[in-house]
């Protein structure tokens, strides 16, 4: 009968302050902080000015004409104004003209100047610049580039998003990572007063005290999302896109945090050492998944932030505010269901291993 | 009354040191079975293994004439574990904290809300059943720990030192309550370190120590295992002739 375990240890979890403390009042706090903080950075987006940025071509070649072509295309797709200086010194140009960057395009080289009094702009272009190029050099591969048109499909800059919109979002997210704490206290004592032991005298497989630890946690963390989620939009003024949708990507994010701490707590069997653990892979999942930096600001590479389940979480809910649609929802959930089931095996594998071995 | 509880060669070994040297023990129903030992004698490994907690190295533990480790899941609700840590839940209720451990034995609804009061009025906590267990008394938390292991009546009850710590008058009423448990039909098997409780309650003893059982009988067996006159000899005296004086250090 576990449904008395599941709701006993939900008490336990919503009888505690440190809980309310870290799901619904931490993340505010950040939510507050952060977007203000950003604010001036993310901004310069939200009221849908242009971005313009200079441009000259180098190159001698036919391609190199037709890429530039197809990277104009690209960019006024995308809402940048992109002018040409034919001659001049870049650096020169960009602080002359007060435009954020400037693209040479040589013969299979591209070079990009930032200017620092309009960093933000300068970083948008070169992640465009480089994302363009990826596009290209993959369609290289199987096209004539000679009459390619070259887009990019869904850039991670949007200058739709403002701070408290993304902050907004992605800092309740981060702490629903931390979910293992609102079981902290209880196992602490349930290992310093032997309640565990007790536990195991009962017919309770592992794999059912699992679930007991598991279903509680989950729901304390959601309840606290929701609170702190209703909050923000109440407070901030927080847009979260797709309500069904982003309700159904915050409960798979919150049970594969979940999964993901007791997957370290039945390893470890120490809840310290298990929080340290966990906040250590949580942080550097939140690090390259655009937790503090915005991911579409971030210089790290597509291919290390796609590892970061946080990032696919993220993505998803960003795309769902501002736009309304995401093709990162589907591997978002898929992500947090492979965490769920593979941490969730590897936890009922490690209790049972430690009750054969003999320890209590 | 035949046989309840069964230990067979009962053998653990952790990192090659034997803790429980092929302990044969057997424990008739109806009995208060006291085993005694200094520290790191096995009790608690002993205990444990009793329970199904920890698996021995070697050797069986019959319980109600079937193999304990084959058949664990049928046989696991006759038995009531009280250990020696106050294992409840601070920020839980009294009623709270009984019905969680009491649902883990299969019982639900109306039967299991009988059997929390029950439970809690046995060990003289049914006014208490709203209160934070946070709130109570050591002896008040001794009795919930109590409470939490019999609601689901079970036929042996397993008592881990349940008197450390608290005051004579709750210390009275426990083992009050042990002798009304065995006198309504449970078989229980006590530990402890306070010897005249042990003798005061317990119908059989054996005293083990360096993991095997060094004496078993009745106190007044074990008395005249050391001198004729029983009535010039405590059975704390008798622990000592048999275990030594020498202080034992132990890390658990």
């Amino acid at each position: 009968m576990i449904r008395y375990l599941i709701k006993n240890y939900f008490k336990l979890m919503t009888r505690s302050m440190t809980n309310t403390l870290l799901l619904v009042v931490t993340p505010l706090i950040l939510v507050a902080l952060l977007s203000s903080a950003f604010n001036d950075m993310m901004s310069k987006y939200e009221d849908g000015s242009e971005i313009v940025a200079g441009y000259r071509i180098e190159g001698g070649q036919i391609s190199t004409n037709n890429l530039a072509d197809a990277f104009k295309d690209a960019a006024a797709q995308n809402g940048y104004v992109l002018r040409e200086y034919p001659t001049g010194d870049p650096g020169d140009i960009i602080r002359e003209e007060k435009i954020g960057g400037f693209v040479t395009f040589g013969d299979g080289t591209y070079t990009v100047y930032q200017n620092n009094d309009y960093i933000e702009e300068a970083k948008v272009l070169e992640y465009f610049v480089n994302a363009f190029y990826e596009n290209a050099a993959a369609a290289a591969m199987g096209m004539d580039t000679d009459s390619a048109i070259l887009k990019i499909e869904h850039p991670e800059y949007m200058k739709e998003i403002g701070s408290t919109d993304y902050y907004g979002i992605i800092e309740i997210i981060y702490f629903g990572w931390c979910a293992i704490v609102c079981g902290a206290g209880i196992f602490m004592n349930e290992k310093k007063y032997k309640i565990t032991k007790k536990l195991h005298v009962s017919a309770l497989s592992e794999s059912k005290l699992y679930l007991a630890k598991f279903v509680p946690i989950v729901s304390v963390v959601l309840l606290g999302n929701v609170i702190s989620i209703l909050l923000s939009i109440v407070l901030f003024g927080v847009h979260w896109g797709n309500p069904l949708l982003s309700a159904v990507i915050v409960f798979f994010s919150v049970s594969a945090a979940t999964a993901l701490g007791l997957m370290a707590y039945y390893i470890f069997d120490n809840i310290v050492v298990t929080i340290i653990a966990v906040f250590t892979v949580v942080w550097i999942a939140g690090f390259f998944g655009g937790s503090f930096e915005t991911y579409m600001f971030s210089v790290h590479s597509l291919a290390v932030k796609r590892l970061s389940p946080i990032y696919h979480i993220n993505r998803a809910l960003v795309e769902l505010s501002c736009m309304g649609h995401s093709d990162y929802v589907v591997s978002a959930i898929l992500y947090c269901v492979a965490v769920f089931v593979g941490c969730s095996l590897v936890a009922v594998a490690a209790g049972n291993l430690r009750k054969r071995g003999g320890a209590a | 009354m035949g046989t309840i509880l069964k230990t067979i060669d009962l053998t653990k070994k952790y990192d090659n040191k034997v803790v429980v040297d092929n302990l044969n023990i057997e424990i008739q129903e109806g009995e208060i079975f006291g085993l005694l030992g200094p520290n790191g004698a096995g009790k608690s490994t002993t205990m444990n293994m009793i329970c199904g907690i920890v698996r021995p190295t070697l050797g069986d533990v019959e319980f109600m004439g079937k193999d304990f480790e084959k058949n664990r899941n049928k046989l696991i609700n006759n038995l009531g574990y009280i250990p020696q840590e106050l294992a409840i839940h601070g920020n839980l209720k009294a009623w709270e904290n009984v019905e969680l451990f009491t649902s883990l034995y299969g019982i639900k609804g109306a039967e299991l809300k009988n059997r929390i009061d029950e439970s809690l009025e046995y060990v003289g906590l049914l006014e208490k059943r709203g209160d934070y267990a946070k709130t109570f008394s050591g002896g008040m938390k001794r009795r919930l720990n109590i409470a939490c292991a019999i609601g689901h009546h079970p036929r042996l009850l397993i008592f881990d030192e349940p008197t450390v710590g608290i005051d004579p008058q709750s210390r009275n009423f426990i083992l009050d309550k042990i002798k009304e448990s065995n006198k309504n039909g449970a078989t229980v098997i006590y530990t402890s370190h306070y010897m005249e409780e042990v003798e005061a309650i317990c119908t059989r003893i054996a005293i083990m120590d360096n993991g095997k059982v060094i004496a078993t009988g009745t106190a007044d067996e074990l008395k005249k295992m050391v001198v004729d006159d029983i009535s010039s000899i405590t059975l704390e005296e008798v622990f000592l002739t048999m275990t030594g004086k020498k202080l034992r250090d132990y890390k658990e």
